[in-house]
């Protein structure tokens, strides 16, 4: 869910008078604090015999509010599980299981530790443990700087710029991965003074981010002497806060704790574009929410989803465009045909002859609005002819050809589009089959079915589409898709074998968005081994939608693949179109989010096959297989 | 001596109306809750400052008291002695026993000094720029420059006539840095020791650090044991010896001594040869450090109640070692001679 404020929270190293810390905070406007709970040079003496006094002061001091809703906990910065020295390890096991303890006990919402190298397999088994225990749900921050100094130092040489930002990535990967992708697992960063490229921080958008550390060292004063950040900051801040994470300002008070806090309130109240997307605005609190893809053909469709798809604003104006050069393309063809003949008042008669439009699966209505909106644009005499199979639609658009379109030439069929057999022939097939990986709800095969409805020569509208993918790193989506509960417990083991539909933002691009499969309308019929076309016995050309397409890309950094990212785009008739590809994604457009194509094994080759299965009623069967790449 | 009685209390009453001095007696019994973690001597001045960590609120307490030349010990000025809002884990006397500074767990350096005709401590400066605790301190000029590291991983060296920071080594290390220490007889000269499980040597000229030696655990403490010679101590318990001159790898360090424990603190009576060492545990133990390849232990001394923190030897007395603990205790040893 994307916070409409920002939040903040204030680190202490120490707080040495931990409820006026919390006042001091509270004061400044902050949410929360981190801060330790137990002192961090208190090495606690295990095996000394008369230990005497408890090891951190009463949590009395603070109302369990506070506890429950302010404070998040660091654990003591020595403690390390995977320490080379058994004696040492089992020691801070120790400690570490006691701080553990503590938490639970007074209920702090998150604990907060670092991970400072890739090996960290203890420590994710002792989480792992304390978390199958807890019985509220308590978050593990795992702390991560953006910047790993020693391993700039010790590759000093190497042409890679991103060498230590790659690395502390790997360490938050790794760990994840020994935590399973837990839900309950987040990170948070400690953002460097220098910020790395952009590749670097796409892949980090698409890690579980909790929050990120901003040191006040990273701040410059500016001329009234309050704190700021650089441009690179600024930007960097909002994507992340876009992205759900919090804020925390650390370090030496250089300045009034205050400034800093109104500063990075202005600076996200200040981001432009993004906050006022149609799109965002629509999608909010939607945001990495899987859906079951809408199976229009096995279930109709209820008013509610029609309701949502029609206050679509960009669709059916496009429609609407594609419509009437759809339109003006039929005079001109007839124009020309109509000077080739001779006979005059065959000419005339057929200029009067409407043009016949077909909308099928007209839904509640909104194509047959954008029909009669082109024709009286065009100034064209249309005939509609309308085919919905949803019981629930045609009573609403029954309802409307008495009503509001009782002066129009326009006709109801309840039927289903791949049965029907209808005369007069359209002259414009205008359908909305479209699933947001194209070819996943009814196109193409309930459009090509219905193609013994179209004359010689007449327009589909789309007339093309192609479908799209992108590889993307997001663990936060995989684990959603492993564990969604789709009622079935049988379907569970299939959810990794499933497209998901999900407006996408924890998740990060891989590599670029490429077409996957092409599909055209009216489709060219199948040859016959002696080079003739097929019909089938209604007359409609045989079509065959199978397809096959190889894939590879080349990635530039490390990353650990999920799944895709899959997209379409369309061309509805001439320049009109419609598109979910993000780098052409049609202003506004908010009816389609995105599927998600989990990949069941982790892998991080890149050489993919996807191929289409032939259609079987209302089941779509891809498959999609990886191989390594030839280097 | 009236005056210590009244700090020793029941502990040590016994003992004290038995002998004059014994070892481990009590010096000073300074309050109940503080946790002593260092102590400094300066001529016949001693600094005693610990923290709170279980109590309501983890400040410091910051005492100043006088040893008499007899070695007779007097509790000084204990009522003027210094609160701080966050506890400090480290801190020394400066030009003269007027006037010390203070490493603060807020990541705050502080000066206090002694106003004689009000016997008061005042505030002389207050600066944050470590953005975590600051946890050693050592003295590069005597009342000049000095150097302090901490939990944030930066290494700063500060004028204290201006108190300015006038070098800033960021992230100098990868974890928490535990300890700084300055070469015997050099101004510029450092070494210091991580959690990151590297000691590295510095030289207060140069923007980065000359060597670094990797070790297996997390260093602790270091120490000069000579001005060649680094003695560290880690949370694995082994008390290790290197060359400053060949600090390249970690195999260049020789193990002396292992301890059951982390090692918290070297002490190092240079003109005696004789090194005192304390751990995650209540015992003292006292090396005689002439020999670079073997050590022998020459006192060892287990009455403290928790674990000891502080030690200092006597600037006057070579033969004598100071020690405070966490059980809010300074004791007196008397180290024989080797």
């Amino acid at each position: 869910m994307v916070h409409q404020e920002i939040s903040c929270g204030l680190e202490y190293a120490i707080t040495p008078d931990l409820q006026m810390c919390i006042a001091e905070a509270i004061q400044a406007k902050y949410a929360f604090i981190v801060t330790p709970i137990i002192h961090p040079r208190y090495r606690r003496p295990f095996l000394l015999k008369n230990r005497v006094g408890g090891f951190t002061r009463s949590d009395m001091i603070l109302s369990p509010q506070d506890w429950t809703t302010r404070i998040v906990a660091r654990i003591s910065p020595y403690i390390d599980v995977d320490a080379n020295t058994s004696v040492v390890k089992r020691r801070h096991e120790d400690c570490l299981i006691e701080e553990l303890q503590y938490c639970r006990g007074v209920g702090v919402p998150a604990i907060m530790l670092n991970i400072r190298s890739k090996n960290n397999v203890n420590l994710a088994r002792i989480l792992h443990t304390f978390q199958e225990t807890s019985h509220h749900t308590t978050y593990i921050w795992a702390c991560v700087p953006m910047y790993c100094a020693s391993t700039s130092e010790k590759y000093k040489d190497s042409e890679d710029e991103d060498i230590a930002y790659n690395e502390t990535w790997s360490w938050w990967s790794k760990f994840h991965e020994y935590m399973k992708w837990d839900k309950r697992v987040g990170v948070v960063l400690e953002v460097s003074a220098d910020l790395p490229s952009q590749d670097v921080i796409q892949r980090w958008l698409g890690e579980p981010v909790k929050a990120i550390i901003l040191p006040t060292h990273i701040f410059i004063n500016n001329k009234k002497g309050y704190p700021v950040l650089s441009k690179a900051h600024q930007s960097f801040v909002t994507s992340m806060v876009e992205h759900d994470a919090q804020v925390i300002v650390s370090g030496a008070r250089r300045s009034n704790m205050e400034h800093y806090l109104q500063y990075l309130h202005r600076i996200w109240q200040r981001r432009t574009e993004s906050a006022h997307d149609p799109m965002l605005n629509f999608a909010r609190g939607w945001e990495d929410y899987l859906q079951t893809p809408l199976q229009p053909l096995s279930d109709n469709l209820d008013t509610h989803t029609y309701n949502v798809f029609e206050k679509d604003p960009i669709k059916y104006d496009q429609y609407q465009k594609a419509i009437v050069s759809a339109l003006t393309e039929l005079k001109k063809k007839k124009k020309v045909t109509g000077k080739t003949h001779l006979d005059n008042q065959v000419n005339a008669a057929e200029n009067n002859e409407p043009v016949v439009v077909m909308v099928l699966g007209a839904g509640r209505g909104p194509l047959v609005r954008a029909t009669f909106n082109a024709a009286d644009k065009t100034n064209t005499n249309v005939k509609v002819i309308v085919v919905e199979k949803n019981p629930s639609a045609v009573v609403v658009l029954a309802d409307q050809v008495h009503g509001s379109w009782r002066d129009r030439d326009v006709s109801l069929i309840h039927g289903d589009m791949r049965y029907v057999n209808l005369t007069p022939k359209a002259d414009i097939i205008v359908s909305e089959l479209l699933g947001s990986w194209a070819d996943n709800e009814l196109s193409p095969e309930c459009l090509d079915g219905a193609s013994n409805l179209l004359k010689p020569g007449g327009i589909s509208i789309p007339c093309q589409y192609r479908s799209f993918v992108t590889p993307i790193s997001s663990p936060r989506l995989w684990i959603a898709a492993k564990m969604a509960s789709t009622g079935d417990v049988r379907t569970k083991e299939k959810n990794l074998e499933k497209l998901w539909v999900v407006f996408m933002r924890n998740k990060h691009d891989i590599a670029d968005c490429k077409p996957v499969f092409t599909f055209e309308h009216p489709a060219k019929p199948l040859k016959n081994n002696d080079g003739e076309d097929m019909f089938d016995h209604r007359g409609s050309p045989m079509t065959d939608n199978r397809r096959d397409v190889t894939i590879t890309w080349d990635v530039k950094q490390d990353n650990v693949m999920h799944g895709f990212g899959g997209y379409f785009d369309c061309q509805l008739f001439g320049n009109e179109t419609l598109s979910i590809v993000p780098a052409t994604h049609s202003p506004g457009m908010i009816s389609w989010f995105p599927v998600f194509i989990p990949i069941k094994v982790l892998s991080a080759s890149l050489l993919v096959a996807f191929s289409r299965n032939s259609w079987v009623h209302y089941c779509y069967g891809y498959c999609i297989r990886f191989g390594m790449a030839a280097m | 001596m009236q005056n210590m009685k009244e700090n020793t209390e029941i502990i040590s009453s016994q003992a004290n109306s038995e002998k004059d001095y014994e070892n481990g007696d009590i010096l000073q019994r300074l309050h109940t809750h503080t946790f002593l973690d260092f102590l400094d001597i300066h001529d016949d001045n001693m600094l005693v400052g610990g923290s709170d960590f279980s109590g309501r609120y983890w400040d410091g307490n910051i005492y100043v008291s006088t040893i008499s030349q007899e070695g007779e010990i007097s509790t000084g000025n204990l009522e003027a002695s210094i609160n701080t809002i966050a506890g400090s884990a480290d801190g020394c006397f400066l030009d003269n026993p007027q006037r010390i500074i203070l490493c603060e767990d807020s990541g705050a350096i502080e000066v206090w000094s002694f106003v004689q005709d009000q016997n008061l401590w005042v505030q002389e400066s207050h600066i944050e720029e470590h953005d975590s605790a600051v946890l050693t301190i050592g003295c590069l000029v005597p009342n000049n420059l000095y150097v302090t590291a901490g939990a944030d991983e930066n290494i700063k060296a500060w004028d204290v006539k201006q108190m300015r920071c006038t070098r800033d080594y960021r992230k100098a290390h990868s974890h928490v840095i535990s300890q700084v220490a300055v070469q015997p007889g050099s101004s510029d000269v450092f070494v210091t020791g991580s959690l990151d499980h590297e000691v590295k040597l510095w030289d207060y000229r140069l923007q980065k650090s000359v060597s670094a030696l990797v070790n297996n655990d997390a260093v602790r403490c270091v120490q000069w044991l000579d001005e060649h010679h680094v003695m560290f101590g880690d949370e694995a318990g082994s008390l290790k010896l290197v060359d400053s001159r060949n600090i390249q790898d970690g195999k260049s360090a020789k193990t002396l001594h292992e301890f059951p424990v982390p090692v918290h603190k070297i002490e190092v009576e240079r003109e005696t040869k004789k090194m005192a060492v304390c751990c995650d545990n209540a015992t003292i133990l006292t090396f005689d450090a002439s020999d670079k390849e073997s050590l022998n232990i020459i006192y060892e001394n287990s009455s403290h109640r928790n674990f000891v923190r502080g030690l200092a030897w006597d600037t006057a007395n070579k033969n004598v070692l100071y020690s405070s603990g966490w059980d809010g205790l300074v004791k007196k040893h008397i180290i024989p001679n080797i």
